[in-house]
């Protein structure tokens, strides 16, 4: 099991290599020049040829990439072009808003789907059955911005029971944190939602007609058990497949819900940058993603067998 | 090294039969999806011919309730929301079914060879696993560049982060496939790989990729709406929901009309793929798809 | 002690071992939450031209002289200022007390760096160079500005508000070598700058500045007594129009810079806000022709656009019925401004297809697409190419639409090549009106081919007579010289004027004190607790 993580972890050096590549190349290939921006609409001319010098954006490509590599070979993601501020910190900043938005979403959408899910598998073919699954279905058929929107005009507008937007820090109680959270966080759970139901549901109904649950049933067990103790226990696997997945997506889509609700998180820092071409912003911000994506990709992996028992890693 | 998940509970008493396709007579719900889908097709293919100036702007008809004259309202710049949507359904059917097939061809293709092939199943996933971190917004704006702002921007831009998640599903449906009896038994019979995969273990992921690329097609159709909202999606010269409704998106709480009709047609597209997807997966039936789940 | 103040009292001591972005203010004090438009990227307002960083500035660093709301220069640091009878020699005093946010007096020396630095970076400054001879310290408060001939632009360029203001900071950053930018927010102004509590992307914190001695004169635009009311102000970016208007409302912002046209109903409906336009001048927006690519190097053709574009069409487009946030103006100079004219203004104000057409025609246009800049993550741009691009249709031009982003259209209309090297035809863009409406600091006058602004147009008798206006002695004579710039200007098509428009603030009626000048600044501003 170590071993397997140990190698794990090796195999994540090519990826984020892979990645650092990749962002590198689409950056500089991508037209748009920060000095034009850092110089301003009005700027003229030669006050961008100024910067540009002196951001070395005229040196060739694999100088300025090997300045970068330079750098990080000390730990250092280098300075926003923009703020100067070192790239660390902004994403230091940015790590808890994003974090605490991705728990709170991931806690409602098991709060929530997967009962949903679990009880219209075993009410399979009601009304309640469909029900949930309409609702599945119109989860993510409808552009978060909009759930947003609604959400801010019915509970902060018109009712007054919640903030309108903005982020409470974790340092300030744990209360206004969440409450600050709650509205965004249903708005994304309502999109997160749709799947993990429609997976909770799917499985559970495959696993409800297997001989092992008939047999727990025969010997009288009662429903809720059985549903409990062994479905939920068996479908832990995909579940946790989807929700997994789901949470790296998540942090990569998050950027419209965090610019309605005005979130300072991680998802506008990095469309922020890649708009304003702050390329060691975006580059440290994808080695970061690339990182916990792989890292959330593993425990996914090792859940498994928390789940299932017969699962088991081996490092070869 | 990989990870090497053992049969799940079960799968090991039932044998999933190969595909098996018997004739059920369709229900309501599928008939409707049938209609739905099918008037929509025949809107996106026919709108484009009949409704000719859907890029005109009238500036003495701004943001215009619907009513007799525009029967969807009207935009911030006048123009006709009804034109728009009508126009724009063809484009957004066009990227939400390119970018399904796209994501469906590759994911398999990429699903299947790691999954039946060791030797590249760590290299090939830990690939996936880069590409899923690359973002949607820096590649389209790259591809902008390159191909120049359009429809097939947007659809690699947003293909492109999609493919991991479906190579990952049907990986994970051969890997479980692999090991068990009927497969094994091809094999020992000598049925070449190809076979081995196209007959016995494809059919066997069918419904949870129909699920998954209906999800695809749907989150596809939105993802235009936010890469145009951005900038990089698709000029205001080709009308899509997405854009559309990316307009509408200052207007909610004021002209809540701009935003709402393509954002309806959306829902019941959505609903209508999906409730297809449902029916063709119960058809297809292969035991093993509901587990995996998506 | 109510639970309040205990969670605060907890607050605050958990807050010391947490990054610094997550402090919260303390109790009781009056903190002043803005939305302002655009976000604070930098600190440095001599390192770009943008008017979120220098707005800010304004509440960071002060100021030798200002403008006052009637845009008369007024001392601001200086106490007593002298100038010698042959107008040569300007000697400055500063006012007693003033002091740099880390505790040091301000000096002669500082100013002085600060001014030279100045005369570097900006183009107004690099003018005023030219007359400059020396500077001399005449002791810790007083220094002398020796100019080699008179220039009666002196003490204007000195308090000029327009972008690249000369803000006095201590000597040591006032060194920074011009191609390096000023990373620390130390100046003398009414606000200190909470460079820990910067999130950029997201919010900047100021917080009064105890040390400051404000001006006995009320305060009247840039100039007279800059007194911060409030003890802490928070500068927050909110990409989102809506939730923004919709966080004015619920009381969680105080003050909105810039209410989007179409938004003002919702706005007009609280009866707890106040919507206001800023400053009469405003901004206009321009249409910018490149000079250097067929068709446009041919004036014909340029002209052609001028009658092709109506300034009625494109405020409706925008704005709509609401007259009050725009203006139809012909003055390339601004309407408002002291050298507004609508001289040679006829093609910018007739909209003529049809002549546009035959002009075209005359020009023998062959068909070539016209590349447009279409920018389309910014709302108020987006529609402007939008509503351009069908107007240069109708007048019989084939349009090649480029959607793009921001970022792309910046660094393309820098480039000076063919369309297929990357090049570009026309774009649209914004300028305040203090920018504009002089032609010490209108770019788009010069006529200075290869260094005059993007669009690069080349006209020796546009360049002769700006060159007269930096000698003109007296205004009259300036003024008859501006209106001559205006019709070559408008001859040659320099850039088409569209309108100008008004940025409309809304705040809490909570608030009073709010300044009207082209910059928002929040001194004088004071909050109500209810």
């Amino acid at each position: 099991m170590l071993k397997y993580v140990g190698l794990r972890l090796v195999a994540v050096i090519p990826v984020v290599a892979f990645v650092v590549v990749a962002v590198f190349l689409l950056l500089h290939l991508a037209p748009g020049d920060p000095a034009a921006l850092i110089a301003g609409e009005n700027a003229s001319p030669q006050q961008v040829a100024l910067i540009r010098a002196r951001l070395h954006l005229d040196e060739p490509l694999l100088a300025q990439f090997w300045m970068w590599l330079a750098h990080l070979g000390t730990l250092d993601l280098g300075n926003s072009i923009f703020s100067n501020q070192p790239v660390a910190r902004l994403i230091a900043q940015r790590i808890e808003p994003t974090l605490m938005l991705a728990i709170a979403t991931t806690v409602l959408t098991v709060l929530f789907a997967v009962p949903a899910g679990v009880f219209a598998a075993w009410k399979s073919g009601s009304t309640l059955d469909r029900g949930v699954m309409l609702m599945s279905v119109s989860g993510f058929s409808i552009p978060v911005f909009v759930i947003g929107y609604a959400l801010i005009y019915v509970f902060a507008i018109q009712l007054h029971w919640l903030p309108v937007q903005g982020y409470k820090p974790l340092a300030g109680g744990l209360w206004p944190c969440l409450r600050s959270l709650l509205l965004p966080s249903i708005a994304l759970a309502l999109l997160f939602s749709a799947l993990v139901a429609r997976v909770a549901r799917a499985t559970v109904l495959e696993i409800l007609s297997e001989d092992y649950i008939r047999t727990a049933q025969a010997k009288g067990a009662r429903t809720p058990r059985v549903l409990l103790l062994h479905a939920l226990k068996n479908a832990g696997v995909p579940i946790v497949t989807v929700i997994g997945l789901g949470f790296a997506s998540l942090i990569g889509g998050m950027v419209v819900t965090e610019s309605v609700f005005n979130i300072p998180g991680m998802g506008r820092l990095t469309v922020d940058a890649i708009m304003h071409r702050d390329y060691p912003v975006v580059q440290g911000v994808m080695l970061t993603f690339s990182v916990v994506l792989i890292v959330v990709n593993l425990l996914v992996d090792l859940s498994y067998s928390l789940f299932d028992p017969r699962i088991r890693y081996r490092g070869k | 090294m990989a990870p090497a998940p053992a049969s799940g509970p079960g799968l090991a008493t039932t044998v999933p039969a190969p595909r098996r396709v018997a004739f059920r007579r369709p229900g309501a719900a599928v008939i409707a999806g049938v209609a739905v889908l099918g008037t929509l097709v025949v809107i996106a293919v026919v709108a484009p011919l009949l409704i000719h100036d859907y890029v005109s702007i009238n500036t003495g008809a701004r943001l215009l309730p619907p009513g007799s004259e525009h029967w969807f309202g009207t935009d911030h710049l006048g123009r006709d929301i009804f034109d728009r949507t009508m126009v724009g359904s063809r484009n957004s059917l066009v990227v939400g079914a390119c970018v399904a097939l796209a994501t469906t061809l590759l994911g398999v293709l990429f699903g299947l060879v790691a999954g039946y092939f060791r030797v590249v199943d760590s290299v090939l996933m830990r690939a996936m696993d880069g590409m899923m971190a690359i973002p949607g917004v820096l590649l389209a704006i790259a591809l902008v560049s390159l191909l120049g702002g359009g429809l097939w921007t947007v659809i690699v831009a947003i293909t492109v982060p999609e493919v991991p998640r479906t190579a990952r599903l049907v990986r994970s449906v051969v890997l479980t496939l692999r090991e068990l009896p009927f497969v094994t038994a091809a094999i020992s019979v000598g049925t070449s790989t190809p076979k081995i995969l196209l007959t016995h273990i494809l059919p066997n992921a069918v419904g949870a990729l129909t699920v998954q690329a209906t999800y695809v097609c749907a989150s596809a159709i939105i993802a235009e709406a936010v890469l145009s909202f951005l900038g990089v999606g698709t000029p205001p010269d080709i009308p899509s929901w997405g854009n559309v409704m990316a307009v509408g998106r200052q207007y909610f709480q004021l002209a809540p009309w701009i935003i709402g009709f393509p954002g309806v047609l959306l829902s019941v597209l959505v609903l209508a793929i999906n409730t297809l997807g449902d029916s063709l997966r119960d058809r297809l039936d292969p035991h093993l798809a509901r587990r995996s789940g998506l | 002690m109510t639970p309040a103040r205990i969670r605060a009292v907890l607050a605050a001591g958990t807050a010391a071992f947490l990054v610094a972005g997550a402090l919260s203010p303390a109790m009781g004090e009056s903190v002043l939450r803005i939305k302002a438009t655009g976000d604070l990227k930098q600190i440095d307002p001599l390192w770009t031209s943008s008017y979120p960083v220098r707005d800010m500035a304004y509440l960071v660093w002060d100021t030798l002289f200002a403008m006052d709301a009637k845009f008369n220069v007024q001392p601001q640091m200086v106490g007593k200022y002298e100038i010698s009878g042959d107008g040569k020699t300007y000697s400055f005093t500063l006012r007693d007390g003033l002091k740099w946010h880390d505790g040091k007096a301000v000096s002669s020396a500082d100013c002085i760096a600060s001014i030279e630095r100045w005369l570097k970076k900006d183009s107004l400054g690099g003018v005023m160079a030219g007359y400059v001879d020396h500077f001399e310290a005449v002791d810790a408060n007083t220094f002398k500005l020796v100019l080699k001939e008179p220039w009666g632009l002196t003490l204007a360029a000195l308090g000029k508000i327009s972008s690249y203001v000369p803000f006095m900071m201590p000597e040591r950053l006032a060194k920074t070598p011009p191609d390096k930018d000023v990373t620390e927010p130390i100046g003398s102004g009414p606000f200190i700058m909470k460079i820990d509590e910067w999130v950029p992307g997201s919010k900047v914190v100021y917080v009064k500045n105890p040390g400051y001695v404000p001006r006995a004169e009320p305060a009247s635009g840039m100039a007279g007594a800059k007194i911060a009311k409030v003890d802490r102000i928070e500068r927050l970016h909110m990409p989102d129009d809506l939730s923004a208007i919709n966080a004015l409302i619920a009381g969680e912002i105080d003050y909105i810079e810039d209410v989007p046209a179409d938004m003002s109903p919702l706005i007009q409906a609280q009866p707890d806000l106040v919507m206001k336009a800023r400053d009469p001048l405003g901004r206009s927006t321009q249409i910018v022709l490149n000079h250097t690519q067929p068709p446009f190097n041919n004036v014909k053709v340029r002209q052609a656009v001028q009658l092709a574009l109506s300034q009625k069409e494109f405020t409706q487009a925008l704005y709509g019925s609401r007259t009050e946030r725009f203006r139809i103006c012909p003055a390339m100079f601004f309407c408002g401004g002291p050298y507004e004219s609508d001289a040679n203004s006829e093609r910018v104000m007739t909209l003529d297809p049809a002549k546009a057409k035959a002009l075209l025609k005359e020009a023998g246009y062959d068909g070539t697409p016209i590349t447009v800049l279409h920018p389309s993550d910014l709302k108020l741009q987006d529609d402007q190419c939008t509503v351009l691009v069908q107007a240069l249709r109708r007048a019989g031009f084939t349009v090649d639409d480029q959607i793009m982003d921001l970022a792309t259209m910046f660094s393309r209309r820098t480039n000076k090549g063919t369309v297929k090297e990357g090049g570009w035809h026309a774009f649209v863009t914004g300028w305040g009106g203090v920018d504009l409406m002089s032609p010490a600091t209108n770019v788009y006058m010069t006529g200075a081919c290869d260094k005059a602004w993007f669009g690069w147009p080349c006209d020796k008798e546009l360049q002769d007579l700006r060159a007269a206006f930096f000698k003109a002695t007296d205004e009259a004579e300036r003024k008859a010289i501006a209106t001559k710039m205006q019709a070559r200007g408008m001859e040659i098509v320099t850039y088409i004027p569209m309108s100008q428009d008004f940025l409309v603030q809304a705040w809490s009626k909570k608030l009073s004190g709010v300044i009207d000048a082209p910059v928002s600044v929040f001194w004088n501003v004071s909050k109500a607790d209810k």
